[in-house]
């Protein structure tokens, strides 16, 4: 073991400082490693969320279109006749009761 | 990363080796370190060369295996719309519930035997326990059995197919059917997404509209017809999925999903369910077999409803019977008989034979012609052309058609669009009979003016009247809402379809064959026509009553053409039968579009401008 020994932290740091342009070289290519991993994670994300909410319209189409039919059942021409006539007693106009008024 | 720590190292041993910092320092463990870690090196390189250059399939292929996925994203069949988008056919996703057999059988045992003999005894507890669950004990199947409508024998006869790995045990199960047996989680039991169709207004637009088969595939009517353009296609998507499930990466698409198209009608779905309703009612009071209605825009050539009884609700296919499926206004025909009557005055007035003002002498009111007998209800004595419509005369008609060069007749009825198809493009359509002979007997002449021995559909003979309506223009007929205003063509000069549209007007007066067709406030013009029906042999007791007509008269709007085949009972005439039919829908018809009346005693209030 010799007296004068060299400071290793200094050493290395010295050694590090020579090969600057290395180092932040690979510093860069190791944050852009990370990064890299980051985006695919948020791209995975994103895909997801958009599958689901593509999913979520399709459900949603699918009740606007199961409501559609509920609908169309209740407002039925002949029925809503039905309805107009035997609750509402309601009668289409003749031409005794109705006046014809014509806008200019 | 390993290059430079090997640089790294190479250096550091240089610069230390210069410097001698480690008196300690011996070349051999020095050598024999480096050689260590340059081996093992070498031994994770060349093993990392092997999995990403030499054989870099296996893992991705394995990786793949886990991960990527084929999903299929189903097109739903389009729908199909009135004229103001109301929907009358729209598809939902439905389930078909379907067994594996062979699945079924593995874990469930049928008879007690077989029961008995899937025991087995755990050798270290000398417990015995049964592999098979006995497929009568468990409580699942017979709730199985009752949400899906179906015995559970019969159930049981489905799964016990031999040899089978796929049975339907029903289609068509709605959402909730379908998460509640998902609970019951039977082994062997499986789902698949198909399509249900629906139509909200059952009977009444059944005969157009058509059906589809469970596959969703149109067989008749305007679903046939249209069937490639509703169908749309299913889309197939190559995607990886994470460890949940989730889609986390497109990879392709295999197959582009082909939205399905949307399809709209000229149908206006309010004069339609005031035409079915009409329709039906009169069928049943006159004890009808069958009965067709066309309501054509004349100005359009759109079909603003037509409506046929029997009909059938198609959401319940056990009702589906083929005869109540015809769309009859396209695909029967039948001699119109006098409803040709006014077809007959525009020939003559084309050929100039006549004028608008002659008088003709039907005297005594009957007639031979050659050797054949023509007459009329009874003697009318001398009258003019709108008189021969009025009282619907036979001599009045036989007279004209006589004086026309034979071919000139039949060359009007072929502009009217008799013997031809209309244009609307639906399967099934008949194009009628228009004879075209050289010889004609003067016979055969008299009678074809009367409307025998040609045929036509409900819908051609509307087609017919809706010319006559628009000046003379032909439409083609449409069942699909022209994007573009329809383009025409005129076949009768337009003086001469006015003046026979006035001529008609007559019927629905007072003394007329029709005075039932009057609609309030308008002014009608109309023809009826009631004509034995051909069997064979000759002419029977049956009858076929037709009236058609237009309105308003000062600018027509609608054409309507009311069939009604073999009505039984003492009033067969289409004045009695038919004419009604058309005076309700035309008045909705009239009134729905508001159309302005034009009745001269209307009341009437002009507001001043502001």
């Amino acid at each position: 073991m010799s007296e004068q020994r060299d400071n290793l932290l200094l050493l290395i740091l010295a050694d590090l400082r020579r090969n600057i342009v290395a180092l932040l070289v690979g510093t860069a290519i190791l944050l852009s490693a990370f990064y890299n991993i980051y985006i695919t994670h948020q791209t995975r994300e994103l895909v997801t969320r958009k599958e689901q909410l593509s999913q979520q319209k399709d459900n949603l189409m699918i009740e606007k279109r199961n409501l559609l039919i509920e609908e169309h059942t209740l407002d039925e021409h002949s029925r809503i006749r039905h309805f107009a006539r035997s609750k509402l007693s309601m009668s289409q106009p003749t031409k005794q009761n109705s006046v014809l008024v014509e806008l200019p | 990363m390993k290059m430079k720590r090997n640089v790294a190292k190479s250096r550091t041993s240089k610069h230390t080796k210069k410097k001698k910092v480690y008196a300690t320092f011996s070349s051999w463990r020095y050598l024999f370190v480096s050689a260590a870690v340059a081996t093992v090196a070498l031994l994770l390189i060349s093993r990392l060369a092997y999995i990403q250059v030499i054989e870099p399939e296996y893992l991705s292929n394995e990786a793949d295996k886990r991960s990527l996925r084929v999903t299929q994203s189903v097109a739903h069949r389009g729908n199909i719309e009135d004229r103001y988008g109301e929907e009358l056919a729209i598809s939902v996703p439905a389930y078909a519930i379907w067994a594996d057999p062979k699945t079924v059988k593995e874990t469930y045992a049928f008879t007690l035997e077989e029961w008995a003999g899937s025991a087995q005894t755990n050798p270290k507890t000398g417990k015995e326990k049964h592999t098979k669950q006995y497929f009568y004990e468990s409580k699942k199947w017979p709730a199985l059995a009752e949400v899906l409508d179906l015995d559970l024998a019969e159930l049981a006869e489905i799964i016990q197919k031999p040899n089978s790995r796929f049975a339907y045990l029903k289609r068509q199960v709605n959402e909730s059917v379908v998460e509640y047996i998902n609970k019951l989680n039977l082994a062997g039991i499986s789902k698949q997404l198909e399509s249900h169709r629906f139509y909200p207004t059952g009977e009444i637009n059944a005969n157009i509209l058509g059906l589809t088969d469970l596959d969703a595939q149109g067989i008749e009517g305007i679903e046939k017809s249209y069937n490639s353009y509703l169908q749309g296609q299913n889309g197939k998507k190559s995607v990886r999925k994470d460890r949940m499930g989730n889609v986390i990466d497109n990879i392709a698409v295999l197959e582009e999903k082909k939205a399905a198209g949307n399809l709209q009608l000229s149908i206006d779905q309010r004069i339609q369910a005031v035409a079915y309703s009409q329709l039906k009612r009169a069928v049943k009071i006159n004890d009808a077999t069958s009965g067709s209605i066309v309501v054509l825009d004349v100005n359009t050539g759109e079909i603003y409803a037509m409506a046929n009884y029997p009909s059938f609700n198609p959401n319940d296919r056990d009702q589906y019977q083929p005869y109540k499926l015809r769309n009859r206004a396209i695909t029967d025909t039948f001699e119109p008989g006098s409803t040709v009557k006014p077809l007959v005055i525009s020939s003559a007035l084309i050929y100039g034979k006549t004028d608008v003002d002659e008088v003709i002498d039907t005297s005594p009111g009957w007639m031979h012609i050659g050797g054949r007998r023509v007459r009329d209800g009874h003697n009318l004595g001398k009258i003019d052309l709108a008189m021969i419509l009025k009282k619907s005369s036979n001599i009045g008609v036989s007279k004209l058609a006589l004086r026309l060069e034979p071919g000139q007749l039949q060359q009007t009825f072929a502009n009217f669009g008799f013997g031809n198809d209309t244009g609307i493009a639906l399967i099934g359509e008949s194009v009628g009979r228009l004879p075209t002979r050289h010889r004609w007997s003067d016979f055969e002449l008299a009678t074809m003016s009367f409307g025998y021995g040609i045929t036509t559909t409900t819908l051609q003979l509307a087609k017919a009247y809706a010319i006559l309506g628009s000046g003379g223009i032909e439409y083609p007929i449409s069942i699909l809402k022209n994007v573009s205003p329809a383009v025409g063509q005129q076949v009768i000069p337009r003086n001469i379809a006015r003046e026979v549209v006035a001529m008609m007007e007559g019927v629905s007066e007072k003394g007329g064959t029709a005075p039932k067709a009057k609609v309030e406030g308008y002014r009608v013009a109309g023809k009826t026509g009631t004509s034995r029906k051909a069997e064979a042999g000759g002419y029977g007791d049956d009858y076929v009553s037709v009236f058609a007509g237009l309105a308003p008269i000062t600018n027509p709007r609608f054409a309507i053409v009311v069939m009604i085949n073999e009505p039984q009972g003492d009033r067969y005439y289409a004045g009695d039968v038919a004419a009604p039919v058309f005076s309700a829908v035309m008045k909705s018809a009239l009134l729905l579009s508001h159309v302005r009346p034009d009745d001269k005693n209307e009341r009437y209030t002009m507001l001043e401008s502001y």
